[in-house]
């Protein structure tokens, strides 16, 4: 079978883009009609980062997954309203021919940039699951949350190194019914499996489930509210962030606090009477030992923690469908600010 | 090692929680052709994919003398030309350095201490409990033979706390009943059903795993899928293959035990099955084997009228001159075996009654094709004008396993135009343009069920009892009948008489 690329740029208005696109298609293909294989929707909101070859990027997802991508790139400063559009599209021959993937480049100009969810929700496909991958920044609140959860049903976005300032937006996206996923969250799946792995070996569970004093040491302020978020929720615990480096969970042996002391490579550690387990990470490489009381290790466990490039955390995502486990952490995660 | 947990809130709902626990496989056979083409690229394609434990140890059992390092270097080899990923380097270091060679003849006693002490070395510097998956890639001679031994070097059970035994072994679990039978007995004798593991490759395709997701997954079909809207089902597994470099093999099995035995009756039961109450290893059998009892019983009577056998006769396949079987290398002359068989069988049971289900099978067939074909009953009324619907056929469900995996959907549609006519259609979905992901080896799928200990696409003791009971009444009927074996020419769609089989209840055969 045959692959061929139909590409198309133009300057054009958002109507125009509308009633122009399915014909500039069907011309492409000798007037046939494809068959559209794609299963999902797929936005990039990317305004404000830095430039990249969006289109390769949407090339390289397209080819796991066939999907229309949208790359959603507002610019208020440029004239408008406008569209500058490059549209290329993935086609397998035969008759009729099969539309495999698609990726339109929306530089969305002017008033457009604004509205631009408003100009994007006609080409979003009905009926199909519709994700959009929020890079960058999060947006200023207010935001039409509202609006934009009729198109697209998921919000991924990336909370490393800025969990704080996207707390309001994930609460308000999670008020409206959105589904949320974050990289982040899918990096720590290395963690969770260790602690997991960990947590079958009696004595290191008893550690985790029964700790005197849990430290976490390290620089990432997302590991400590997510790891904490996940074990409170797992084991149906009580969570209070009662300051920023400290989190106390109501468990059945009382009150357990979690502190956090910034450094440079991450490790956990929980400690009991007879036991110390503890859990840290070198380079690609995470571990965990179980140490009794002398000093002498029981135990110990090893697992690889994946570098979690942005790309391949989305087509994981994409491959494994929305955690569930992420929803019942972030009820916790979020607190007061989903009311 | 203290015990282990018995349930770990941290465990559940995470993505990977099949990944396995370290545990050390041992492949008996490791110098063969199915170590080398399937079992060594799947374990190295599911290191790729992060499935495998760490640490993984494999040590490879065979009768040849290779040393270790030789035999890691056979093993690159084989992944160099049969791994579905290309081969890195730096991560063949890494499993390759758990890689063991142990030479040594099946039946020598002395090999099983050598091998125990291999393995508890390998524990020791490891700090692991007894977990091993035996996997036997032998001749099914062997098979008794190696539980034996392991059995008599106590390798065949662990009351360490986390530990497991299993064993894997591959078809054909016997060639009829009373084989099959005595062949469990031996088993058994050394492990239990649940440490045993007989893999059917064909459970391991992920079209096949389908099977129970379409019917399960969706709640438009179930309510369908019955003696009310059904009105036939047929299975092809057809092949444009000869018998190639099998022949000595296939003249002693033949379709029926190569086959319908195994893959068809697998299809068969899945489509069949009633809805299980989980999908656990036991319950999803307990349907299947249902399905496998409830078929009506052939006396050699309707084994005369109900089953067809034939040979593939010289012909063309894809526009090239084939021998026929008679004339292939290792097959004698004289031979009465099967290339081709096509049967019709009903299964006494509320969900099927007087449901026929039509299974071909064959060797030089048009074209290589597996497929499931779900023929629904007509409109009870038909209201349009005869006129307007003269050829309207009914609705067919088909189900394609291989090559090009999908399901497809005819239905009647209106002709475009003043008067009403209707043509049927096709609503297709392929696998390859819903899904861009190469779907992993069959191998793949089921040694990462082994090792994380789940049987459900496995075959059951009492399955495979089951299946060879049908198929010992249709050998033994055959081998009351006299008279020549119908013949078919190669790049056909078998002979005349399997068109009869069908014709006489008034139907068909689908073309794939």
């Amino acid at each position: 079978m045959d692959n061929r690329t139909i590409e198309w740029r133009a300057q054009v208005s958002g109507p125009d883009l509308l009633r122009t696109l399915p014909a500039i298609i069907r011309n492409e293909l000798a007037g046939h009609d494809p068959i559209i294989a794609t299963v999902l929707t797929l936005g990039l909101y990317v305004a404000g980062i830095p430039p990249e070859d969006w289109t390769q990027l949407a090339a390289r997802m397209a080819g796991a997954h066939p999907a229309r991508i949208l790359i959603i790139n507002p610019d208020r400063k440029a004239d408008g309203p406008g569209i500058a559009v490059h549209y290329t599209a993935s086609v397998r021959g035969g008759e009729p021919p099969v539309l495999f993937s698609e990726c339109l480049d929306l530089h969305l100009e002017g008033s457009l940039a604004t509205y631009w969810i408003d100009m994007v929700q006609p080409l979003i496909h009905s009926d199909l699951p519709s994700y959009l991958w929020w890079r960058g920044e999060p947006p200023h609140e207010p935001f039409r949350w509202d609006l934009l959860r009729t198109g697209f049903t998921h919000l991924i976005i990336d909370s490393h190194g800025q969990w704080e300032s996207w707390r309001p937006s994930l609460a308000a996206a999670h008020r409206e019914g959105m589904a949320i996923d974050d990289l982040e969250w899918l990096r720590l799946a290395a963690w969770r499996r260790l602690w997991a792995d960990a947590a079958d070996h009696p004595d290191a569970s008893h550690c985790l489930f029964h700790a005197e004093r849990i430290t976490f040491e390290g620089p990432s302020e997302t590991m400590f509210l997510m790891m904490s978020a996940w074990l409170a929720s797992r084991l149906g615990w009580g969570w209070i962030r009662s300051e920023p480096r400290v989190i106390t969970l109501a468990n059945p042996d009382g009150l357990a606090a979690i502190n956090w002391h910034p450094a440079p490579s991450s490790r956990w550690i929980f400690d009991t009477a007879r036991f110390r387990l503890t859990m840290s990470s070198l380079a690609e490489r995470i571990s965990a030992t179980l140490e009794n009381a002398q000093g002498a290790a029981v135990a110990r466990w090893t697992g690889e923690q994946p570098a979690g490039e942005p790309l391949a955390l989305v087509l994981r995502l994409l491959n494994l469908g929305h955690d569930a486990l992420y929803d019942e952490s972030l009820k916790s995660l979020l607190g007061d600010d989903e009311e | 090692m203290p015990p282990v947990t018995e349930t770990n809130p941290l465990r559940k709902g995470l993505a990977d929680s099949r990944r396995p626990q370290p545990f050390t496989m041992v492949i008996f056979g490791a110098a063969g052709d199915l170590a080398h083409r399937k079992l060594f690229p799947a374990l190295y394609n599911l290191l790729v994919d992060h499935w495998l434990p760490q640490p993984f140890q494999v040590v490879g059992v065979a009768r040849a003398a290779f040393t270790e390092q030789a035999f890691r270097q056979e093993v690159r080899d084989a992944l160099t030309s049969f791994s579905r990923r290309p081969l890195d380097s730096a991560l063949f270091d890494t499993f390759s350095q758990g890689i063991h060679y142990l030479p040594t003849d099946f039946s020598d006693p002395g090999g099983y201490q050598a091998l125990k002490t291999l393995l508890e070395t390998i524990n020791q510097e490891h700090e692991l409990p007894p977990r091993y998956l035996f996997y036997l890639a032998t001749p099914p001679a062997m098979y008794p033979v190696i539980a034996a031994n392991l059995g008599k070097a106590g390798l065949n059970e662990t009351r360490q706390a986390g530990g497991w035994i299993r064993i894997i072994i591959e078809k054909p679990f016997g060639h009829d009943l009373e084989s099959a039978t005595g062949l469990n007995r031996d088993l058994h004798g050394v492990f239990d059903e649940s440490q045993i593991y007989r893999i059917d490759h064909y459970l391991g395709k992920e079209t096949v795993q389908n099977i129970l997701v379409f019917r399960f997954a969706n709640g438009i079909f179930e309510p369908l899928w019955n003696r009310q809207y059904i009105d036939h089902v047929q299975i092809t597994v057809a092949e444009s293959l000869g018998v190639g470099g099998r022949g000595s093999y296939y003249d002693q099995a033949g379709a029926l035990r190569d086959i319908i035995q195994n893959h068809m009756l697998q299809l068969l039961s899945l489509i069949g099955m009633e809805p299980p109450v989980s999908f656990e290893a036991d319950a999803v059998r307990d349907e299947k084997v249902k399905v496998l009892r409830a078929i009506r019983p052939l006396t050699t009577r309707d084994v005369a009228n109900f089953s067809v056998r034939a040979q593939y006769d010289a012909g063309f396949i894809d526009g090239a001159a084939v021998p026929g079987f008679l004339d292939e290398p290792d097959i004698s002359s004289d031979s009465r075996t099967e290339t081709f068989v096509a049967m019709r069988l009903l299964i006494d049971n509320w969900r099927w009654a007087g449901v026929p289900f039509y299974l071909r099978t064959g060797k030089r067939l048009a074209r290589r094709a597996t497929e499931i074909a779900i023929q629904f009953k007509t409109a009870p009324h038909r209201f349009f004008s005869q006129t307007a619907t003269p050829e309207l056929e009914p609705n067919l469900l088909i189900l394609k396993i291989q090559p090009d995996e999908g399901i497809s959907l005819r239905f009647g549609a209106k002709v475009p135009g003043p008067e009403i006519r209707i043509r049927t259609v096709n609503m297709e979905f392929l696998y390859g343009t819903s899904f861009a992901d190469a779907p992993p080896e069959a191998y793949e799928r089921l040694l990462l069920d082994a090792m994380v200990g789940d049987s459900t696409l496995f075959t059951r003791r009492d399955e495979v009892e089951a299946a060879w009971t049908l198929v010992t009444s249709i050998l033994q009927g055959w081998s009351r009948a006299r008279g020549p074996i119908p013949a078919y020419e190669s790049g056909s769609w078998g002979p005349k008489e399997a068109e009869a089989l069908v014709l006489q209840d008034g139907f068909q055969w689908h073309r794939p």
